[in-house]
């Protein structure tokens, strides 16, 4: 499927080269197809916008690169944070006492749709 | 006598104690006797009298009477209490005086409870009408006008010779002296005299031991620790069982039957009908002179080898006996009846080896000073567990203690086969050299009698110089002689025997008059009912009676002055023991000696009235006469009975008991239907009761319908005249005597609840199951339904138990154990609460309760400083403390918990707020990265009650069990 989408998009630049790169990313973007929006923006070298649409991507590693400030502390903190939950321990959750498991989630639990990250 | 070598004499002794000086604070004696100013005036030129009068106010300061009690007959003086004072110039003096609560005192609000007024003192024929007076009119008495050093009030009570042998500071003293002379007193002196030193006071009679606590209560120094145990009780905690109580009488018993058992009469020998003879020398010498390192021993040093026995001169009764003891004993299986027949020698040979060995109890380690009285009552045995124990605590502390031992070698009426030569000779080579008190006067019976026990002391003077006793002296105090009319000396000749059985059952009901036989044994011909009335010379030693009646005495002079083949060993050893016995039964009067002869002929009646010199000739009508002239109020009939019962519970139970139900009868009942409405007689026939009751409780086998009566008269006069708290104690004790199985906290925490000066009944009654109870009470704390009672106040207990020494160890040992009981039943609730009565608690235990608690955190760290890492770690998780359980982890676990640790690190450092940064997706990116999976294997069942719970299959959350 995504393959097909960067199919269409390849297509879409070589038959739209006349036209505007801003236009074309913003019609990306319009239709939700952020990371092709946010390619596209990069190549616009619209990286503000890129960065916004990376991030509706849920793609926080390159919404890094064009991430500054408070923006650029959150999504390397989300990074951390996946990176540790992906190194954890095999089979912890078996091995937990109530009360850590208890105390974990306490202090994991952040105002999320997710009541916490262990639920 | 051979003496080991491996025995090294002792040389250090405690250092000197201090003389105690004239302020020493407050004592129990302080405060307690109030005197009237008329009293010094009447004193003022009495010297005897008032030497007198300081001994009966130190009696009343501890005991609250003296020991010869009379009352007033005349309606206008009851109340009044009477004690003779001894003569003066030919007069008889008494002190008048009530304790608080009579109707001469009644009226007196701010009189203490256990106060008494010392009112008057009177010549004997005085008996004019006397009230109390003025409560101004009285001073009272602290212990320093009680004292020897300081009163000011009377002559000083001691002799030159009690006061140097108080004073010396010698380690090992010696005291000796005729009946009578002051002994007891003497070491009583010794004790007070010097304060802060703990000391251990023995003697194998247990009401003298009663009498010396009492004594000590009142006057022992501040800062001095007194323990007063009797001899059995001491060996007792020695061995940690307690010694079975036997009478002589049961002893020998017991020894006849074995002898019957084995059926060997045929090799009896010069023992033949003299089986009480054999049975003393068996006791006496072949076990009781069986010490190691003394003498050769054999059979595990429970005899002596028969070199000993025979050839190095310990036995006294010639090769032929010897050989035939020694034939007897060895046929009879001796191992078999040993602790049947002597269980006191059998528990004195224990403590010797357990001493040898080593071993003391923790309650024996403390003591400064030890004090032993009667000492001619106990075997060389029993008195080398004495040096032994003396050896031990040097050895443990660096310097022994001091030995202070009273004796009179004339006294040997229990076999013992003292000889002053062979305790000497122990002392020496075991301690030290001991010094040497002889007190030569007799300062208790007055001159008249005295003179007659000094007469039959010349008795001695027949048989060969080594059977006779030490230092025959002269007793007689300077002037004594100048008070001819201070006692009577009666010979009353009977016709027949039936007239002799007729005066017996008469005199039996008569107060304060003892009939005493100077045979071993009552004679055959006293009747049933009279036989319980009649004390042997055993029986009634260190006993007292105004009036004393000696049976049959023209017999006995005749047989002691007849020629005997003085190459009989036998039969000069039945000589000395009979003159012992005779000079006993001589001096227990103080007022009236009766020789009671039945048909005597012209050589017994000369005997007799020689030794007598020239008494007054009576008839059975006249002695009668004599006793029914006597016109005994109530409360002095009941006074009477209640001290002859508390003298005679050691010796014949029976009898005491007979005593006290008879004061019971003449205090009639409670409430209205009380004859006597004294409070203080009330009192007095109240604990007299009590204390005889109980003691039967716990010492005899009694047969059901006689213990369900003793216990129903102790809980009668409990509620009637008792408190609450000594009925629940009677109560307790009838039940745990009649179960001994059964668990003693209820007892003993009646006890605790009686309060010390309130429970001497129940402390005397409970002294031979001391071992017993504190066996029981290592039991309950072991049991899951009695181990939560150790909570309460453990140390209290433990002291009604009779506990000695360091009580808080003890307490601690046994709520460490109650702990552990607790923790294995999964009782947390119940230990956690005795386990807060420790002062330090131990920390495995701390932490094993703490866990069954469910307090996690506590339980880990005391686990952590049990060094128990691993249950430390358990508890730390188990608490969701990561970081104190990193400390412990290992392998996987180190993973898990260092990964929490980060992940809650990272949690904190995330940016504030950026949960209203994230976009959909990366909210959703996150989500997934993190969501853990669900714990694998978690099921639910039912639980009881149909509420739900979590089992999990693989558990880690039970505790671990204590111990």
């Amino acid at each position: 499927m995504r393959a097909d989408k960067s199919k269409d998009f390849q297509k879409l630049l070589r038959t739209e080269k006349s036209r505007d790169l801003k236009d074309v990313a913003i019609e990306l973007e319009q239709i939700g197809r952020h990371s092709d929006a946010a390619e596209v923006f990069e190549e616009a070298g619209m990286y503000q916008s890129a960065l916004r649409n990376w991030r509706e991507a849920g793609e926080f590693e390159r919404a890094l690169r064009h991430a500054k400030g408070r923006t650029k502390a959150d999504l390397k903190w989300l990074i951390s944070a996946e990176r540790l939950m992906h190194f954890r321990p095999e089979g912890i959750q078996d091995r937990l006492e109530p009360a850590e498991r208890k105390r974990l989630g306490k202090a994991m639990r952040m105002p999320m749709p997710q009541k916490t990250l262990f639920d | 006598m051979t003496t080991s070598g491996s025995i090294p004499k002792l040389k250090f002794f405690r250092p000197d104690f201090p003389t105690a000086g004239p302020m020493r604070g407050e004592r129990g004696a302080d405060g307690r006797l109030r005197l009237h100013q008329s009293i010094l005036d009447e004193i003022e030129n009495r010297p005897r009298v008032s030497k007198r009068l300081a001994i009966v106010a130190q009696q009343m300061a501890a005991l609250g009477r003296s020991t010869i009690v009379k009352g007033c007959s005349d309606p206008v003086n009851s109340g009044w209490r009477r004690t003779p004072l001894g003569g003066h110039h030919g007069m008889h003096y008494y002190l008048w005086w009530s304790p608080q609560g009579t109707r001469q005192t009644q009226r007196f609000r701010s009189l203490k409870r256990n106060s008494i007024l010392l009112r008057a003192v009177r010549h004997h024929d005085d008996h004019r009408p006397l009230n109390a007076g003025r409560l101004m009119d009285y001073f009272t008495l602290d212990w320093s006008d009680l004292d020897s050093d300081s009163a000011p009030c009377f002559e000083t009570p001691w002799t030159d010779v009690q006061q140097l042998f108080a004073l010396e500071d010698k380690p090992v003293r010696l005291v000796y002296g005729y009946p009578g002379s002051g002994k007891t007193v003497a070491l009583w002196r010794a004790v007070e005299a010097r304060s802060s030193g703990n000391t251990l006071y023995l003697s194998w009679s247990r009401s003298l031991t009663e009498h010396a606590r009492a004594r000590f209560g009142a006057f022992a120094p501040p800062g001095s620790d007194v323990d007063t145990r009797d001899f059995s009780t001491f060996l007792g905690e020695l061995c940690g069982s307690d010694v079975r109580r036997q009478s002589l009488a049961a002893s020998r018993e017991v020894f006849r039957r074995a002898f019957d058992w084995w059926k060997i009469s045929d090799h009896q020998g010069p023992w033949r009908n003299r089986m009480d003879a054999l049975h003393a020398e068996l006791r006496a010498v072949l076990f009781g002179c069986a010490v190691p390192g003394m003498y050769e021993c054999d059979d595990d040093d429970a005899r002596l080898s028969e070199k000993a026995y025979l050839t190095d001169g310990v036995s006294s009764v010639g090769p032929t006996a010897g050989n035939h003891l020694l034939e007897l004993v060895r046929r009879s299986g001796w191992r078999g009846w040993y602790g049947d027949v002597f269980p006191e020698i059998s528990s004195a040979r224990s403590a010797l080896s357990r001493l040898n060995k080593g071993h003391l109890p923790d309650g024996l380690r403390h003591f400064d000073r030890i004090v032993v009285d009667e000492v001619q009552d106990l075997t060389l045995l029993e008195v080398a567990v004495v040096a032994q124990y003396c050896r031990v605590l040097a050895a443990r502390r660096g310097y022994a203690p001091w030995l202070l031992l009273a004796f009179d070698d004339g006294q040997t009426v229990r076999p013992s086969g003292f000889d002053p030569g062979r305790l000497n000779n122990l002392l020496h080579h075991w301690l030290t050299t001991p010094e040497e008190f002889n007190l030569e006067h007799n300062v208790r019976s007055p001159g008249l009698i005295a003179r007659v026990v000094e007469r039959a002391s010349f008795l001695y003077t027949e048989i060969r110089k080594g059977y006779r006793p030490v230092d025959q002296r002269s007793q007689l105090m300077e002037g004594t002689g100048a008070s001819p009319v201070d006692a009577r000396l009666i010979y009353a000749e009977i016709e027949n025997r039936a007239e002799a059985r007729n005066l017996l059952v008469e005199l039996g009901d008569v107060d304060d008059v003892a009939i005493v036989t100077p045979e071993s044994t009552v004679p055959d011909w006293v009747p049933p009912e009279s036989r319980n009335a009649v004390l042997t010379p055993e029986e009634a030693k260190g006993l007292e009676y105004s009036s004393v009646c000696v049976l049959e005495m023209g017999s006995v002079l005749t047989r002691l002055r007849r020629s005997v083949d003085e190459q009989d060993p036998l039969e000069i050893h039945e000589r000395r023991t009979a003159m012992d016995r005779l000079r006993v039964a001589l001096s227990r009067a103080t007022e009236n000696l009766i020789l009671v002869d039945v048909a005597p002929d012209d050589r017994a009646r000369q005997l007799c009235l020689q030794l007598l010199d020239t008494p007054e000739r009576f008839t059975a009508s006249d002695l009668l006469e004599l006793f029914e002239d006597a016109d005994y109020p109530p409360d002095e009939r009941i006074y009477t009975r209640t001290s002859d019962a508390r003298r005679l519970a050691d010796i014949t139970a029976g009898r005491a008991w007979e005593r006290a139900l008879q004061a019971l009868r003449l205090l009639g009942g409670a409430g209205d239907r009380a004859l006597v409405d004294d409070r203080s007689v009330q009192i007095e026939v109240r604990d007299t009761v009590l204390s005889i009751a109980t003691r039967r409780l716990v010492e005899a086998s009694l047969d059901p319908a006689m213990r369900e009566s003793i216990s129903q008269t102790a809980e009668t006069v409990a509620q009637a005249w008792g408190s609450r708290k000594q009925l629940v104690a009677v109560r307790e004790l009838a039940l745990w005597t009649a179960n001994r199985r059964g668990q003693p906290l209820d007892l003993l925490a009646a006890g605790l609840a009686l309060g010390e000066s309130d429970r001497v009944w129940l402390d005397a009654a409970l002294a031979p199951a001391l071992q017993e109870l504190r066996q029981a009470l290592r039991n309950c704390a072991n049991d899951l339904a009695s181990a939560p009672r150790f909570a309460g106040d453990l140390d209290g207990i433990l002291r009604v138990a009779g506990l000695m020494g360091d009580v808080g160890e003890e307490a601690r040992r046994l709520r460490l154990a109650a702990v552990d009981a607790l923790a294995n039943g999964a009782k947390f609730k119940a230990a956690s609460q005795v386990l807060a009565r420790l002062e330090s608690p131990e920390p495995r235990r701390l932490a094993v309760v703490s866990e069954g608690l469910g307090l996690h955190s506590q339980a880990a760290a005391a686990f952590q400083e049990a060094e128990l890492y691993q249950d430390a770690l358990r508890n730390w998780r188990k608490d969701g403390k990561y970081e104190e359980a990193l400390a412990h982890a290992k392998g996987k676990t180190k993973g898990d918990l260092e990964w929490m640790i980060k992940a809650e690190k990272l949690m904190e450092r995330r940016p504030r707020e950026i949960h209203n940064r994230l976009t959909v997706a990366e909210r959703k990116r996150l989500a997934k990265a993190t969501r853990m999976p669900r714990r694998r294997n978690i099921r639910t069942t039912s639980g009881k009650g149909g509420g739900r719970s979590r089992q999990y299959t693989k558990s880690r959350g039970a505790p671990r069990r204590a111990g």
